[in-house]
């Protein structure tokens, strides 16, 4: 029996690179499409280029490429040094990289062709669906394999996040995206109507709940007491808001489905059960927070603690938003509305990128064996750049959804719509600008992180790396 | 049905076991009049009413003179001689009422509580998470409004039936088990409604599934259990939270010893070393046994002692306490106290003791509650009965109602979470409490009197000068002084201990109260003490004008030396206040506290103390027996404390009605004080008072609202107006109120004293 | 709603494996102690001995 005296930080440094990579490829296609839809000209009448088939492009580059990235690397990355033990198998981290290297470019591929299931965060077609189920048992065998070798009895909390992660998504995939194949790139899922359209959101937002938070409040429960240096405010509450989290999730689904067909008390249910959501989220984003408690210079000190701290504000507001938005009463003004992708995106930029993007920068030093980057002025300038882009692009979509959900539903004394659709479309044109704007700011925030990570990787010092494993019984 | 305690070996096999000897030694302490104490720990406790029934089990055996619960720790003092009976006759009673009983070692009340904290969390995990599972899916039946299809009606019926009984026989069990056992003792405890409500409606529901139509009432039932369970929970930690500083206490000594014979150094079970040996302590290492410092200087931890967790610096001679860190260099000292006679060793006696005592005001909340309870199963039935014949098809639900929302589990609770929350931050803050009755008397006492030395002064005094008065020199005066003060225990005495010589030995030696000590040295009598004392044994008249020319008005005291006919020498001792004396006293009479000072010392030096400190009423040149008039007048006005250092005054701390002794005196075993303030801080005092009246006030909140909140509730449900599943919230929700305003206690932040210049 | 035929049946097998793994986690002791966790798993320091230029790193960090 070898005693294994190293970690695997190859296929961490491999998703970490490629975080940053596909980081800019996607936010580059959102650039893209948020100017196509500003400038519907920009589409060429080509249809390889047309929003349609980009903006799913986006959606999953954005979530699967560059979250999932970021996700699969820190996770291994956690695991195995809070279990003081290396990954259960290198070949089986190899299939996991590869595996969702090869999922990512036949989405890229796939998309501008047109070979899309319409179900939303779902597109891809059965076979990808089927290399995506091989990539996530492998990997789960890696992570839950890594965990029984563990040499330190108690699993740190992360590691629960990162678990339920895995196994609630697996869960999700496989029931909604159960289709029949009738081609190789063309198949229709088992569910019809609004049967359908439940179990499409069942998955969405469960994914929200489980992909774009649990997992990444893993990564928060590691990252930020490590980047500051102190422990998380109360490891108790830390548990106990998991297992709230775990307990209430699972209905919140129908809240995207208010005034459609689908049953008003099933709407009804969804409603309530955000609402209660609020708590345990709420939970999470104080406990991260207040880590800081008593050590507050440190976010004038530290630019990257700051991309970590500032995420979890947006994650404060985004949790606080959704439960509003579910009210029907909200929603029947937000509905179809442009406040929704300023919601999602204050989640997804707020939230999911900063929090990324702190982690990437404390982490990539370390898997080179480097204290920090390569520029720290150069973080804190891509901060300011990704705080303003989020900030301008949620605000003008704020506004934009907003005034839309006004006009719809504006009529006259006769009962007759005030406005025609196009008006408001119209209307919303100068926001699109703006957002726009704010979303350039963020890529070009991308670029510089790229191009900071890049230098830093290029100064590595491989004699530094500290990946030994504690041998000490 | 698992009780706390099954697995623990000899029990059911043989209490014969406890009574041998060695066996005893571990767990039995003899007393001075033949009895003897022992502490056990309690298992199947389950309420008030258990404990009250143990209690009255176990008393009237013969020679059984004490035998307290408490039921925070379930853990009982039993006081008992046992040429009368034997001690396994006493555990085969506990185990026929019904209950479990092993002999308390710190060990086991971990490995006890443990297990109870993770069945507790068990319970509490399956009731939490499928109570919200319940819940979403009975959300959706609210919401239906005859929209749902029939199919999907019985799929979240069915559904609701499947968590709920999950949820009911792996942590509503729990209450179901207690109320049998309370039953089959004849007893209403609060679980009995409970464990009826849970068990009316879980069978309701499951049957009006199975018909297929019908009233379920799930979410209540579920909600019902995973809030009580809440409850129960935090009074759990509570009660583990209370204990723990003094679990630390007992794992505080060491196993092993390194004994130093004659040059070479032996290693041995601290349990072996008797008074006399020399012992070495390793930097790092825990001293083994209380001592006299052998080595030149030493630096200690005390932390686990006081709580202060600055290193302390000690010369030769002085007290080393068994349990203390050596935070310096290897020292030695020689053993004087070993084994249970360790100031460790009182302490936690001390805590033990208070531990099983329970106050007067939890027994009768205990008794009340079980009127309690008759008095809503009396009302459940008539309501039922009554709405049956107005109305049959609402009598259930109503009758539900009525027996979910006024079960007393509040007024149960409402005054232990208090008094272990308040027990435990005392704790924390170093004051330990050593009676169950020390909290109330904290709280009543509206005036606080002080001993000087050792209480308000540090007990350190050192010499500031001497003065000799006839053919001896200094030092001469000091080996003399210091031969007569050798045995004393007076804090005076150590001024003199570095000067004490081994040729100089005092015979004879007689210690007068509150005046001085004589005795012989080398064939000459001496005397040394106050002015009174000396001068007509020196031969003078008691003469001011001898005396008084050496008069202090700074704040010190004053002793002379005589022989027959002349005086020798004049020392002057100062002992400096306490730092937080004067900002304590003033914290005191700011909050309308009384403060006097009453002590044996010279009036002029007690008036100037009184003065730096502004304390209104001072008393100096007392003897024993005028202080405690001085207390009695005190008493006359109200309640009176006494803060000592339970040395001279003994008399005087038994007399008064709060006793609290500082943690520098003497032989804490042998303390009849109701606190003793372990770090020696006074400004704890006036923060614990204030916890104190907390303490009060909260449980008379918790009383006013759990009796309002039935008044209230009953006559709500009575008429038909709460529905089961809000009974269940509102029930559990006032239990739940009642623990969390208790546990207010622990964040009880404690007030800076005034800035006081030195 | 048909879609309920599967995901409340579903819901209730995801419910079974959490209570199970929160069993199994309290049976492990995981929940023991709450407070060590926190701040054990910060010792391992990054720059404690950083090696020297000879090689690649051998020294595994302080503490167990």
């Amino acid at each position: 029996m070898v005693t294994e005296t190293t970690y695997n930080y190859r296929v961490v440094r491999q998703f970490a690179v490629m975080t940053i990579v596909w980081g800019v490829v996607s936010m580059l296609v959102g650039v893209i499409i948020a100017a196509q839809l500003a400038w519907p000209a920009l589409n060429f009448d080509l249809p390889w280029v047309h929003f349609g088939r980009l903006r799913p492009l986006h959606t999953n580059a954005a979530i699967f490429a560059f979250g999932g990235c970021a996700l699969f690397g820190t996770s291994l990355y956690v695991v195995q040094r809070t279990c003081q033990a290396r990954l259960l198998s290198d070949q089986l981290a190899g299939v996991v990289f590869w595996g969702w290297q090869a999922v990512i470019v036949l989405a890229a591929v796939t998309f501008p062709l047109g070979f899309n299931s319409s179900k939303e965060y779902a597109e891809l077609e059965w076979p990808i669906d089927v290399l995506i189920t091989v990539v996530w048992v492998s990997y789960a065998a890696l992570f839950f394999g890594t965990i029984m070798k563990r040499k330190v009895q108690h699993i740190y909390v992360a590691n629960w996040f990162y678990g339920a992660f895995i196994l609630t998504v697996a869960v999700l995939h496989l029931v909604n995206s159960a289709a029949i194949p009738v081609s190789f790139w063309k198949s229709y899922s088992v569910y019809a109507g609004t049967t359908d359209a439940m179990i499409q959101w069942w998955y969405a937002h469960n994914a929200v709940g489980f992909y774009l938070t649990a997992g990444f409040l893993g990564i928060m429960y590691y990252f930020i007491p490590k980047q500051a240096g102190r422990p998380i405010f109360s490891y108790r509450l830390s548990v106990v808001h998991f297992w709230a989290l775990i307990s209430i999730y699972m209905w919140a689904g129908p809240h995207h489905l208010h005034y459609t067909a689908l049953p008003d008390w099933i709407q009804s249910v969804g409603m309530v059960f955000s609402l209660i959501l609020l708590a345990p989220s709420w939970g999470g984003m104080i406990n991260g927070i207040m880590t800081l408690s008593g050590a507050w210079s440190k976010l004038r000190t530290d630019p990257v603690l700051r991309f970590m701290i500032v995420s979890l504000s947006f994650y404060g507001m985004s949790t606080f938003e959704g439960p509003m938005m579910s009210i029907k009463t909200v929603n029947a003004l937000s509905h179809y509305t442009d406040w929704t992708v300023g919601h999602v995106h204050s989640g997804a930029l707020g939230w999911v990128a900063l929090v990324s993007m702190g982690a990437m920068y404390s982490l990539i030093p370390n898997l080179y064996g480097l204290k920090e980057v390569y520029s720290k002025t150069l973080v804190e300038v891509h901060f300011w750049i990704a705080t303003i882009g989020i900030v301008l692009y949620i605000a003008s979509m704020w506004i934009a959804g907003v005034m839309q959900g006004l006009m719809w539903r504006a009529v006259n004394d006769d009962g007759t719509l005030t406005y025609s659709f196009i008006e408001s479309v119209e209307k919303t044109f100068p926001f699109y600008v703006i957002r726009l704007a704010g979303g350039l700011l963020f890529f070009i925030g991308m670029l510089i992180m790229a191009w900071n990570i890049w230098r830093t990787i290029a100064s590595a010092q491989p004699s530094r790396v500290q990946d030994a494993i504690p041998q000490s019984a | 049905m698992n009780s706390v305690v099954t697995d623990i070996a000899g029990i059911k096999t043989g209490t014969r076991f406890y009574d041998r000897q060695d066996i005893q030694r571990n767990f039995v302490h003899p007393l001075t009049n033949g009895s003897a104490e022992a502490t056990l720990l309690l298992g199947s406790i389950r309420c008030g009413g258990c404990v009250n029934k143990l209690q009255k089990a176990i008393r009237p055996l013969p020679g059984v003179d004490r035998f307290d619960i408490n039921y925070t720790t379930h853990r009982a003092r039993l006081v008992w001689d046992a040429a009368l009976t034997p001690i396994s006759a006493i555990f085969d009673a506990i185990q026929e009422s019904g209950f479990d009983a092993q002999p308390f070692t710190p060990g086991a009340r971990e490995q006890a509580l443990k297990k109870e904290n993770r069945q507790a969390l068990r319970r509490l995990g399956i009731a939490g998470i499928g109570s919200m599972q319940v819940m979403m899916l009975a959300a959706g039946g609210y919401f239906a409004d005859g929209q749902m299809s029939l199919g999907v009606e019985q799929l979240l019926r069915w559904s609701s039936l499947l968590v709920t009984s999950v949820i009911v026989f792996f942590a509503g069990q729990h209450f179901i088990a207690n109320a049998v056992t309370a039953l089959r003792g004849r007893r209403l405890s609060m679980d009995v409604p409970v464990a009826l409500a849970i068990t009316a409606a879980y069978l309701a529901s499951a049957f009006n599934t199975l018909a297929g139509h019908g009233e379920t009432y799930f979410e209540s039932v579920s909600m019902f259990i995973f809030f009580l369970l809440t409850g129960r929970y935090l009074e759990l930690r509570a009660r583990m939270r209370a204990g723990r500083h003094v679990d630390n206490l007992a794992r505080a000594v060491p196993q092993m010893a390194h004994r130093v014979n004659d040059g070479s150094v032996e290693t041995l079970r601290a349990e072996e070393l008797v008074h006399g040996d020399r012992v070495l302590v390793k930097p790092g290492e825990t001293i083994p046994a209380d001592g006299e410092l052998l080595s030149s200087m030493a630096f200690i931890d005390e932390s686990m002692l006081t709580g202060e967790s600055l290193t302390v610096e000690r010369q030769t001679g002085q007290l080393l306490y068994a349990g203390t860190v050596n935070g310096g260099d290897p020292l030695e000292i020689t053993v004087t106290r070993c084994g249970d006679n360790t100031r460790l060793s009182a302490i936690r006696q001390l805590a033990q003791r208070a531990e099983t005592a329970r106050p007067a005001v939890t027994t009768i909340t205990d008794r009340i509650a079980g009127y309690f309870v008759a008095g809503v199963l009396l009302a459940t039935t008539l309501i039922g009965i009554g709405w049956y014949l107005i109305d049959p098809a609402r009598a259930f639900d109503i009758a539900l109602a009525t027996l979910v929302v006024s079960c007393p589990c509040a007024l149960s609770l409402a005054t232990p979470a208090a008094l272990t929350a308040a027990t435990g931050r005392l704790s924390e803050m170093g004051l330990l409490i050593s009676s169950g009755e020390t909290l109330e008397k904290l709280a009543r006492v509206r005036q606080l009197l002080f001993d000087k030395t050792g209480t308000l002064t540090q007990g350190e005094p050192k010499i500031s000068q001497t003065i000799p008065l006839a053919n001896l020199d200094e030092q001469q005066c000091h080996q003399i002084a210091a031969a007569l003060e050798r045995s004393s225990a007076h804090p005076l005495a150590k001024a003199f201990m570095d000067f004490a010589t081994p040729e100089l030995i005092a015979t004879e030696v007689k210690s007068v109260a509150g005046s001085g000590i004589s005795g012989m040295v080398n064939g000459t009598e001496y005397r040394i003490g106050n002015a009174l004392f000396v001068t007509d044994f020196a031969g003078l008249a008691a003469d001011a004008a001898q005396t008084s020319r050496f008069s202090t008005n700074r704040g010190t005291t004053p002793l002379w030396l005589a022989r027959p006919g002349a005086l020798l020498g004049f020392f002057e001792l100062e002992d400096s206040l306490r730092e937080d004396a004067a900002g304590t006293v003033n914290q005191l009479q700011q909050s309308g506290v009384k403060t006097g000072l009453l002590s044996g010392d010279d009036s002029e030096l007690v008036a100037n103390i009184a003065g730096q400190l502004e304390i209104t009423e001072a008393l100096g040149n007392l003897q024993p027996e005028q202080k405690l008039d001085a207390l009695h007048r005190w008493q006359q006005n109200g309640p009176t404390g006494m803060v000592g250092d339970g040395m001279n005054d003994a008399a005087i701390l038994a007399g008064a009605d709060l006793a609290i002794a500082m943690g520098n005196g003497a032989d804490l075993s042998k303390l009849q004080a109701d606190a003793v303030l372990l770090n020696n801080r006074l400004s704890v005092l006036p923060n614990a008072m204030v916890l104190a009246h907390r303490c009060q006030s909260i449980m008379h909140q918790n009383l006013t609202w759990a009796l309002l909140y039935n008044a209230i509730a009953l006559p709500l449900a009575a008429t038909g107006m709460i529905r089961p599943w809000m009974a269940a919230l509102g029930m559990s929700a006032s239990s739940l109120l009642v623990v969390l305003n208790a546990l207010r206690l622990n964040r009880n932040r404690a007030q800076k004293p005034a800035e006081v210049n030195p | 709603m048909n879609s309920l035929y599967l995901l409340i049946p579903l819901g209730l097998i995801q419910v079974a494996g959490a209570i199970w793994i929160f069993i199994w986690a309290i049976n492990r002791g995981q929940y023991e102690d709450l407070d060590g966790p926190g701040t054990e798993f910060l010792r391992d320091e990054w720059d404690a001995n950083l090696p020297g230029p000879t090689g690649r790193a051998t020294n595994p960090p302080e503490g167990d």
